[in-house]
């Protein structure tokens, strides 16, 4: 299939499913959602987050990271052969060392543990936090 | 909020809901929510899609400080539920295990054989982009659903417009081998 044909189809993609969608009321609904948690006093107003616990969790993945991620994230990496699907792609040598990472992490989509070591770990929440401690630890 | 019946800017309505007003919020949400909820449909949110939407316009007024502009509101919506679909999927993977790549067709009338055929190939388009790594498939639904340019692609999801032109090269790729 030709890039023009997929580009075409994609804009129509969605289309059915987001005419079910009942606009009005999504929108009343977000209103009142809004007005609760103003009324609540707990507006744009999360909850406190426990600085410490994520703090001390980001440590402990970081130091798991350490360890096993790279080795996993090479093996992956050479398994999926990503480094070959690179060679040719236009404006890659405009492109940092962080945002090459991100490029070969979606390359290696399949091997989650390899994503692991390019992830920042300040993105994630404390249960992805956790999660990954659980998974480090399996 | 401004006059009636002038063109109101998404900006001026942010301020408006800044300052309390309820309708702005609402007429926000009114005017984005459908092209929200075809690139949520689009990256694979099912039955959920309505609570989707909501969720993701929540989400945006109660983080709205953060909103600087430098992608347009609706491209910041868009990746909001972006993120809120993920946030559906782990939740999912934890309770079941339904496979999410399995995108039944709603069961419907007769379709004469040309419209059945696009539809179906509609639809083979459709899960081959949900096939896409998360990155490649919002650049690419940004960019080809949305019609979105890839600065402000850029600017959204926290990468360079090279980062972006080549994420979409790359889902272009995918898709063209899954669709083989």
């Amino acid at each position: 299939m030709k890039q023009e044909d997929i580009e075409r189809l994609a804009q129509e993609l969605g289309a059915d499913e987001a005419r079910k969608v009942d606009v009005d009321r999504v929108a009343n609904r977000v209103v009142a959602q809004l007005g609760q948690g103003r009324a609540e006093g707990r507006g744009f107003f999360r909850r406190p987050i426990p600085w410490r616990r994520v703090a001390g969790l980001r440590a402990a993945v970081a130091a798991g990271l350490l360890v096993i991620g790279g080795i996993i994230g090479l093996r992956a990496l050479r398994d999926n052969g990503a480094e070959a699907e690179l060679v040719g792609v236009p404006g890659l040598q405009e492109l940092s060392t962080g945002e090459l990472n991100v490029v070969l992490d979606s390359l290696a989509f399949e091997a989650p543990a390899y994503r692991l070591a390019v992830v920042g770990l300040d993105d994630l929440d404390e249960s992805q936090l956790q999660q990954l401690l659980e998974a480090l630890r399996g | 909020m401004p006059t009636a019946g002038e063109p109101v800017s998404d900006a001026e309505l942010i301020e408006a809901w800044r300052g309390g007003d309820e309708r702005a919020a609402s007429q926000l949400v009114r005017r984005h929510a459908e092209p929200l909820a075809r690139f949520l449909s689009a990256a694979g949110a099912r039955e959920e899609l309505e609570d989707l939407v909501q969720e993701t316009f929540f989400r945006a007024f109660r983080r709205i400080e953060h909103f600087r502009g430098v992608a347009s509101f609706r491209t910041w919506v868009l990746t909001i539920g972006s993120n809120a679909l993920k946030d559906v999927w782990r939740h999912r993977k934890r309770r079941t295990v339904v496979s999410l790549q399995g995108r039944e067709m709603p069961a419907g009338p007769s379709d004469p054989h040309g419209e059945a055929a696009a539809r179906d190939l509609a639809d083979r388009v459709g899960r081959s982009v949900q096939q896409l790594p998360p990155m490649q498939r919002a650049v690419f639904l940004l960019r080809a659903q949305q019609g979105i340019a890839y600065d402000e692609i850029a600017a959204a999801l926290h990468i360079s417009p090279g980062a972006a032109r080549v994420h979409y090269h790359h889902a272009v790729r995918r898709l063209k081998k899954l669709l083989e």
